[in-house]
């Protein structure tokens, strides 16, 4: 099922309910794309970029891409696609409002940018919220200027977002000028966006490493400045964030989600869920989720 | 833990019946008629996280505290509530913010009274 909807500002929401689906050669606005449930494939140039629940995308206008839905499950996805104007009306709001300023401080040069980095950013906290409550309007065919509330704070958020994972993460590197520091940040994304998107696959730290453009070493070093863990680290809370959202919204048994998730031995599972939630994957299941 | 123990909090409004029918039909209060409350001049009200509230006139309020009184409102979705509410022209003293609990926006009655409808949010997962 595919619902979509232009909204009286040119603003454009897209969901789309199904277990299979194939576009080639699409062209896009700027959006933000997640996925409720199942999963989505992106081939954005020679690159390819899978969207779990608890993540989304963000394309930039004009990008090129192939878009994949084959999942065992149906694939609940949602997308935004802003309009220029509203990029430019929200962009203006900001800079030239003291009062908004001073509430939202947002580093300004978020608010000058019309392109972001296309990578693969956590759905969580309030955005995770909005986009809930906006779909379900979207279904609900609420009134535009309810959605476009909404359509607005995702923005925000997302604004929000892009100075915590890129602008301020970016700083932490040690690397010795702008451009070599934008360069690394990117190719460390392509290491995350491949975990991200392949976290239930049997990978190592040479095949992120080869996916990112960078040597082990180099990989292994400059990720840990970024995200404070080693990439093998981070590919095990991925594994074990994607059980946890398992455990609440799926019938799948313990076994089933061990290999969902990419964990070869059900008892080493039970220990790292344990350590990182303080409660076992029966009990959150059955007490917490 | 569920307790099974209902928590009511009171609500003394000036004309109140006056302020209930504004709760009821502006701020999207709902009156129940099960007796939960042992006093029959209170009358019972929930919000639309199901928190239940005590409507008494304010008579019964303290003398000293007569500017009315503020009030937090949970809600499930709070940019609905300000969009209806905005839409009703009610009186609304800021707009939809961020604070460490969730999304916040204030509103005031006629009578001087001041509610922060709050959408609480888990950050936690």
């Amino acid at each position: 099922m595919k619902t979509f909807k232009v909204l009286y500002n040119q603003n454009k929401l897209y969901s789309e309910i199904t277990t299979e689906a194939s576009y080639t050669d699409q062209r896009s606005e700027l959006s933000l794309r997640a996925v409720f449930n199942g999963s989505e494939t992106y081939k954005i140039g020679k690159r390819t970029v899978v969207v779990f629940p608890g993540n989304f995308l963000i394309l930039n206008e004009g990008t090129s891409y192939d878009r994949d839905i084959y999942s065992n499950s149906i694939a609940n996805t949602f997308a935004i696609f802003f309009s220029e104007k509203f990029l430019r009306d929200f962009q203006y709001g900001f800079s030239s409002s003291d009062q908004n300023l001073l509430d939202e401080p947002i580093d300004c040069e978020i608010i000058q940018r019309s392109t972001f980095l296309e990578t693969i950013y956590p759905c969580k906290g309030d955005i995770k919220y909005n986009l809930a409550h906006l779909l379900d309007h979207f279904h609900e065919n609420s009134d535009d200027l309810l959605l476009d509330d909404y359509i607005y704070h995702a923005l925000l958020l997302f604004y929000r977002l892009y100075y915590k994972e890129v602008l301020n993460k970016s700083k932490r590197l040690d690397a010795l000028n702008a451009s070599t520091r934008d360069e690394l940040f990117k190719r460390l994304s392509l290491a995350k966006d491949f975990m991200l998107s392949n976290y239930n696959l049997d990978i190592s730290l040479e095949d992120i490493s080869a996916h990112s453009c960078l040597s082990p070493t180099h990989l292994f070093r400059t990720f840990k400045q970024i995200y404070s863990c080693s990439p093998h680290q981070y590919l095990i809370q991925i594994r074990l964030d994607n059980a946890r959202h398992m455990l609440k919204s799926t019938d799948y048994t313990l076994n089933e989600i061990v290999n969902l998730v990419g964990f070869t031995c059900p008892s080493t599972f039970i220990k790292l869920f344990k350590n990182r939630f303080h409660f076992t994957p029966g009990t959150y299941r059955n007490h917490v989720a | 833990m569920n307790s099974g123990v209902i928590n009511v909090k009171p609500l003394y409004l000036n004309e109140p019946k006056m302020a209930l029918d504004f709760l009821v039909e502006k701020l999207g209060f709902v009156v129940h008629d099960d007796p939960v409350s042992k006093n029959p001049n209170g009358v019972m009200v929930a919000d639309n996280c199901g928190n239940f509230y005590e409507v008494f006139s304010n008579t019964r309020k303290s003398a000293n505290d007569q500017n009315g009184h503020s009030l937090v409102v949970n809600t499930t979705d709070c940019l609905h509530d300000f969009y209806n509410m905005a839409t009703d022209r009610l009186n609304i003293l800021n707009k939809p913010h961020y604070v460490p609990e969730g999304l916040v926006f204030e509103v005031l009655d006629p009578w001087g009274n001041r509610y922060s409808f709050l959408e609480k949010r888990d950050y936690t997962d």
